[in-house]
């Protein structure tokens, strides 16, 4: 250990003197833990087997959001206001804090100022989302990292529902969010109030994850590979880098593709793409910080060979960078998925 | 039931300090401190059941500095250092100034980059546990490290320990 790291450890360990003692701290675990063991979590599968669904070809793209995309980093100094006039109370979105850890958003909730006209729920599956309202359901798919990004889409809708066939825009208007004690707040991308959720109790036992190291069920997510983990030799991609098409940085592989696959990032925070044979679509959000996070829609599913799995790309993607002018996509393992370069 | 809240309860106790401890090396703030140390202990304990009791605390660890690292928004106690003076160290007795200085200095870092010091100075891990710990390769670790040191020796007197340190590899050879 040379004189500098000596240093350096030495002067972290003399600081241990100005650490917190502690004292509060067993009374704030035990607080917070009793909460936690009251709140109620519904059954995976509890909706699914009432849902009639119908695949469409295209992701449901809401009728907000159009303008371009403010990175969350920035949020923190946008003035804040409530998405709507519902009578739902909520704490102002500025006192709260964002992020969490995303497992904790998994189970059922009560949808309020949100203007739903009638009793909605929402229940957070670990790899889907079901909006259920008396006239049927929708499912869609969700993802969130630690820090608080989040994205929502839909990819199916219900025949009897009136405006069944659209997304609801207080979920796909959400790109981050937060916990208020028991509650969770959809934040849209100035930091209002998109959504208060409810826990809905029941008297289904505790579903904890059963794994101690997996906050999330995206295919791949980890604690702790968000954002940052953008390798030092990649320069993070900030959302407005990824407008934009891309295409595959490698040939396909022979084969029967109809079209070159590709990718194109839209200032609404929806994609499309295609695999080659088969149109995708989704929605994505990213931060400065290189985070990026998307889901993947419905889809047709023409079979030929020489697909590129487009849409599993931005579905398990944690983070994106550049390497010069190549994006990479990384997964939560911290590996590439895929180099893509602009068409 | 009953025996593993209250043993969850003597690992809070005894463990507690420690984590703090842990966690103001990595924060400098101890609003965020105890922030950070709460909510890992409250993660943890929904699997405390899971996790082999001699390695609750790595588990805890492990959840304070992804959640450290991860961190985008977070309140502050508001502790901020200020801006790094330009000190003149001249022998040992100046050592609280220079501590006092690399103190603000690590405050400077990218959360990551302080992680790794932490992990590897205050904590004593290898390379590879660090790595582990931060979901990253050994090499990105020990990347980090130099970019953090970069930082540390643009300050003249770090820098004439870098430039002794130098000389005094050069006469061992």
């Amino acid at each position: 250990m040379n004189e500098l790291e000596q240093l350096l450890r030495d002067t972290l360990v003399a600081r241990e003197q100005d650490a917190p003692d502690g004292r509060r701290l067993l009374g704030d675990v035990r607080a917070r833990t009793t909460r936690q063991q009251h709140r109620g979590w519904p059954a995976v599968g509890l909706v699914a087997a009432a849902t009639v669904t119908v695949i469409v070809v295209a992701v449901q793209v809401p009728g907000v959001g159009d303008e371009t995309r403010r990175p969350l980093a920035a949020q923190s100094s946008a003035p804040t206001s409530t998405a709507s006039s519902s009578t739902a109370t909520g704490p102002d979105p500025a006192a709260v804090s964002v992020g969490g850890d995303p497992a904790d958003i998994i189970g059922e909730w009560r949808v309020t100022g949100a203007n739903e006209t009638e009793p909605t729920t929402l229940t957070f599956h670990e790899d889907r989302v079901t909006i259920q309202r008396s006239c049927g359901s929708q499912d869609g798919s969700w993802r969130a990292s630690p820090s608080g990004l989040f994205v929502a889409s839909t990819a199916s809708w219900h025949p009897e529902c009136e405006g069944g066939e659209t997304a609801p825009s207080w979920l796909t208007a959400a790109d981050s969010f937060a916990f208020d004690g028991r509650n969770v707040l959809l934040l849209g991308r100035d930091g209002s109030r998109t959504a208060l959720l409810l826990p809905v109790e029941t008297e289904t036992a505790a579903l904890d994850d059963p794994s101690p190291t997996t906050s999330h069920g995206g295919e791949g997510t980890k604690p702790g590979i968000f954002g940052d983990s953008v390798p030092v030799t990649l320069e993070p991609a900030s959302p407005e880098r990824l407008i934009g098409r891309w295409v595959p940085l490698e040939d396909a592989p022979p084969g029967q593709a109809l079209n070159r696959p590709f990718v194109q990032f839209m200032t609404n925070n929806t994609w499309t793409g295609s695999d080659g044979c088969n149109s995708q679509a989704g929605r994505w959000t990213a931060t400065d910080a290189g985070e990026l996070l998307g889901t993947q829609g419905g889809q047709t599913l023409i079979a030929c060979e020489g697909l590129r799995p487009i849409g599993q790309w931005v579905a398990t993607a944690v983070a994106a960078g550049f390497d010069d002018e190549v994006l990479v996509l990384l997964n939560g393992d911290g590996r590439e998925v895929v180099r893509l370069q602009r068409a | 039931m009953g025996d593993s809240a209250a043993s969850y309860d003597d690992f809070v106790v005894m463990r507690g300090p420690a984590l703090l401890r842990f966690a103001y090396a990595l924060t400098g703030d101890k609003g965020l401190a105890e922030d950070l140390v709460q909510d890992a202990l409250v993660k943890a304990h929904r699997h405390a059941g899971e996790v082999a009791v001699g390695r609750l605390e790595s588990y805890v660890r492990r959840i304070i500095v992804n959640s450290y690292v991860s961190w985008r928004r977070r309140r502050s106690s508001g502790e901020i250092p200020g801006p790094v003076p330009d000190l003149v160290v001249t022998d040992e007795t100046d050592m609280l100034a220079q501590r006092d200085l690399v103190w603000r200095v690590l405050a400077e870092l990218p959360r990551r980059q302080r992680a790794v010091l932490v992990l590897r100075y205050y904590e004593g891990l290898p390379d590879a546990e660090v790595a582990t710990l931060l979901g990253c390769a050994d090499g990105t670790v020990r990347s980090l490290a130099a970019r953090a040191f970069v930082v540390l020796r643009r300050h003249p007197q770090f820098a004439d320990m870098a430039k002794q340190q130098a000389l005094q590899d050069r006469e061992i050879r």
